[in-house]
């Protein structure tokens, strides 16, 4: 089963209120829903798109999230009087069969970028199988920017707590790891040392591969100290219609997306800037790659870095080991509890009497059923 | 039939490695499969990024290892097909 990020009501709040992201989805559906259409609002979260769908005249919403949100949702339906026309399904899109195709599907299911989690592979599967021939879908399409970047605040929290704490201490060790993380900021256009370059545009209506590969050459059009790779995405919602996360626009909820620097580099006017950005989606999260080459106007390059997000896990040995394809995972008590209770599940079976048979089996394990039934009902629920 | 150990490898470009202590793992950005290393997997692996020829990396096993020619050939025919096989190395 995917994992998927939950978010509180504070942040799907933080969604509602950021414009204008608000306001050009809603008339980007405005303009997609028809009388009597149908509509499939995929992360519907509290439902917003679903209620505007009513709104303009959809006959019927599939309002699909796995979050309990969906309890806030069936509560907004009724204060909106949509209730008859909004059905609600708990889980993942990618898991269920709508009775016909729609005519409309809309989403917002990326983070900081589109690349993030399942949304691609989400999309693609949608538009296959419930987007009706002639539907549309509500993103159209993303376009990838990067740009060089500096911001001595940001890099701080790459540099500081490892190699200029204070502390007295040798807390080097962590930096390596530090420098292969990216960061969500919210830079303004001062903060750019070079013009961005367009890396990819994710046509939903066409793409087929979650992964991304890029390249690209920047040029940095004034001195200054680059910390970093900034990349932000634009989005078209529909033709003429759609926001931007650059730096200098009104900052949104998505922000943008900090890859910093192996180390700062100084760049004078001219110098160029070889970059090669690589996205892959592995266990539902995406490794992003950024390699960059810094030339002096004319010259040949004067350093090279090659970063990952692999590099900023920091794990040990044994947790490496145990995620290669010739490890040999050995049998223990934990894996016999859950073999127990996951043979127990056979849809006639409590919890309760699940629980029990559980803390029979296992005395030492469990000290009471309570427990037991913390266990099963923990366990039970990464299939829900 | 042909020996891996007389083909010129060099690791992909879609394997990246996180080293810890004298272990390695290598990820496979395309297959999204990871291979651990062991010292000596991490020794060789160390060797290819390096440019060594794959016939010269059994002579300088034996010396740093102490390990007769015939085993360090097996077990480097072993471990250079495997990742081949899974396109961490690729003829270069």
């Amino acid at each position: 089963m995917a994992a998927t990020t939950t978010y509180s009501i504070v942040s799907y709040g933080g969604m509602v209120a950021s414009e204008p992201r608000m306001s050009a989805y809603a008339e980007a559906l405005r303009r997609a829903v028809t009388p009597g259409c149908t509509v499939i609002d995929i992360g519907a979260g509290p439902g917003v798109f679903s209620l505007l769908a009513c709104q303009y005249g959809a006959g019927s919403v599939i309002a699909i999230e796995p979050d309990d949100s969906v309890e806030l949702l069936r509560q907004m339906a009724k204060d909106n009087g949509c209730s008859d026309r909004i059905t609600i399904v708990q889980g993942l899109s990618t898991e269920f069969t709508p009775p016909s195709r729609a005519d409309v599907i809309i989403s917002d299911i990326r983070g900081c970028l589109p690349l993030f989690e399942g949304h691609i592979p989400t999309i693609i599967d949608a538009r296959e199988r419930m987007l009706a021939p002639g539907g549309t879908l509500i993103p159209a399409r993303d376009t990838l920017r990067v740009a060089l970047a500096q911001s001595l605040e940001d890099y701080a929290s790459y540099e500081v707590p490892w190699a200029r704490n204070g502390l007295g201490r040798n807390l080097a060790g962590g930096q390596r790891f530090a420098v292969n993380c990216w960061w969500k900021v919210k830079l303004g256009a001062e903060a750019l040392l070079s013009d961005p370059a367009d890396v990819a545009v994710l046509d939903y209506y066409h793409i087929s591969n979650p992964d991304f590969a890029a390249e690209a050459e920047l040029q940095a059009n004034r001195s200054g100290t680059a910390h970093g790779l900034l990349v932000w995405f634009d989005a078209e919602l529909a033709p003429g219609v759609g926001f931007s996360n650059a730096p200098g626009e009104p900052p949104l909820i998505y922000g943008q997306t900090f890859l910093p620097l192996q180390r700062p580099m100084d760049v004078s006017p001219g110098d160029r800037i070889s970059i090669e950005l690589t996205a892959n989606l592995i266990e539902g999260s995406y490794v992003w790659g950024w390699n960059t080459s810094f030339h002096g106007e004319g010259k040949a390059a004067t350093e090279s870095f090659r970063q990952s997000t692999f590099l900023g896990k920091v794990m040990s040995p044994q947790s490496l080991k145990s995620r290669s394809n010739q490890f040999v995972p050995p049998s223990s008590d934990r894996h016999a509890v859950d073999r127990l209770c996951l043979s127990l599940i056979d849809g006639k079976r409590s919890l309760g009497i699940i629980a029990a048979e559980l803390r029979a089996s296992f005395p030492d394990r469990f000290e009471s059923v309570a427990q037991a039934l913390d266990h099963v009902a923990s366990l039970t629920a990464r299939y829900r | 039939m042909s020996d891996i150990l007389d083909e010129a490898l060099v690791p992909s470009v879609d394997a990246v490695e996180s080293a810890v202590g004298d272990e390695t793992v290598i990820l496979h950005l395309k297959s999204g499969t990871y291979f651990g290393l062991d010292p000596m997997g991490t020794r060789i692996w160390a060797m290819l990024k390096a440019g060594v020829p794959t016939a010269d990396i059994c002579k300088r096993l034996c010396e740093e290892f102490d390990v007769t020619q015939d085993v360090v050939e097996a077990d480097a025919r072993r471990f250079l097909s495997e990742l081949k096989a899974n396109d961490i190395l690729i003829n270069g």
